[in-house]
């Protein structure tokens, strides 16, 4: 018998001595259980959270992204007001009654003019898709109310608002009031041509209307669109009378 | 249109890993109780009770045997026991029966890898018995293996070279230096085989 036979025969001998408690298989399963169940909160805990970062740099970049959108056509409608805001300057702000509709109704007790009422057309946005689109209109001057129609072609919005702002003489602008003029996403109006009327009342001789379409969804605003089209006659007694505010 | 289209794919993203991860937060705090649940004729418990008959019955004859092997590989009956049930364990999470599966040695094989570099004194055995563990385990691990599986329970050196993932070759030069060690002897240079 070698050595390691010897060694062989000796470890056998001290192993039935060896004094063991057999391990529990269920034991390990319980262990491997809960183990799995780990592994499985673990991967689960770090997947919500990676979920969680990507929402959140998603719904920041989305914001960012509409920021970029926004500023070049704010920046074109901010260029292009100037041009007819001031041409259009209207003959009775020097002293002369309003234009071709007034004269047809001459000679009236309570005469009501026709006011050739220009909006300045430059100022309209025409770029960038229509998710929101916002423009400026320069009616030009107003002496007394008008029914004033703004276009805003087939664009569908969820709220149409225009921002009033009454100029004093001097052409500072005076408190602003919120008109909504309507919602072009409800019912039938959807994809038809938009129109809307409103009385605006002013003692000013101006009217600076800023058109906001709320998620627009069909076609940008236009410059044609975007004019008023049926300025209708007012009673010029009524009119003065609800400007003196 | 087209970084529309990417936020909104990011947003769609975003949505499915969370229902994923949600999905998976449920499905972890579920696994403890599985055992309780019964869904269908063929649910979860019913797979994870099959499961744990195939695991009992093919290691459970095997139970006391690892644990004598985990006992001196680890360097006592304690130590031995919790390196056999770690391995049962791991072996557990893993369990498939294929052909040519072989799970005693698969359980081995993970002993060995977990065994102890330098195993704390001996505690609960005989003076023979704690002689000889004490000298192993002053072996190197590969050495300890090899003269453990070898010549305490007779695995022949090929298959012991397969347990450890070594040569043949390897082996039996491993055992002939840890026995000579063990023994007193010289040492003899590595790549000699058992006599």
């Amino acid at each position: 018998m070698s050595d390691v036979e010897r060694l062989a025969e000796a470890m056998r001998q001290a192993d039935t001595e060896l004094d063991v408690d057999p391990v529990e298989l269920s034991n390990s399963v319980d262990r491997a259980r809960r183990r799995i169940a780990g592994r499985l909160l673990l991967v689960g805990t770090v997947s919500a959270l990676a979920a969680m970062l990507l929402l959140t740099g998603g719904l920041a970049a989305s914001s960012a992204v509409d920021r970029a959108r926004r500023k070049p056509a704010e920046h074109e409608a901010a260029t292009k007001k100037p041009q007819g805001a001031h041409s259009r300057r209207p003959a009775h702000a020097k002293g002369d009654k309003r234009g071709s509709s007034s004269e047809s109704t001459s000679g009236s007790p309570h005469p009501r003019p026709r006011t050739e009422t220009q909006v300045a057309p430059g100022s309209a946005i025409t770029t960038g898709p229509p998710v929101e689109a916002e423009a400026e209109v320069e009616i030009g001057d107003l002496s007394r109310t008008e029914i004033v129609v703004i276009n805003v072609g087939s664009a569908t919005a969820e709220n149409v608002i225009a921002l009033v702002t009454p100029l004093d003489p001097e052409g500072e602008a005076l408190e602003t009031e919120q008109v909504i003029f309507g919602d072009l996403a409800s019912g039938d109006r959807e994809g038809e041509t938009g129109f809307f009327k409103r009385e605006l009342t002013c003692e000013s001789i101006r009217v600076s209307i800023k058109v906001e379409l709320e998620n627009a969804a069909t076609e940008p605003v236009t410059e044609r669109d975007l004019a008023p089209c049926e300025p209708a006659a007012v009673d010029e007694e009524a009119g003065a009378g609800s400007a003196q505010r | 249109m087209v970084a529309t289209g990417v936020l909104i794919g990011h947003d769609t993203a975003s949505v499915t890993l969370i229902v994923i991860g949600a999905g998976m937060f449920f499905i972890g705090m579920l696994i403890p109780t599985l055992t309780e649940f019964q869904v269908g004729p063929t649910g979860f418990s019913a797979k994870l009770r099959e499961r744990d008959l195939d695991f009992s019955e093919t290691l459970g004859p095997d139970a006391e045997q690892l644990t004598r092997l985990g006992a001196w590989l680890a360097g006592s009956p304690e130590a031995g026991r919790e390196l056999a049930e770690k391995a049962l364990s791991d072996v557990y999470m893993r369990w498939s029966r294929g052909p040519d599966s072989n799970p005693l040695d698969d359980v081995r094989r993970r002993m060995v890898k977990s065994a102890p570099p330098a195993a704390p004194a001996p505690t609960g055995a005989s003076a023979a018995s704690s002689d000889l563990l004490s000298k192993l385990l002053a072996l190197p691990v590969a050495e300890r293996s090899a003269v453990v599986l070898h010549l305490l329970e007779g695995v022949d050196e090929n298959r012991v070279a397969a347990i450890t993932r070594r040569e043949p070759a390897s082996v039996a030069a491993d055992v002939a230096r840890g026995a000579a060690r063990i023994i007193g002897s010289d040492v003899p240079p590595r790549g000699a085989a058992t006599p």
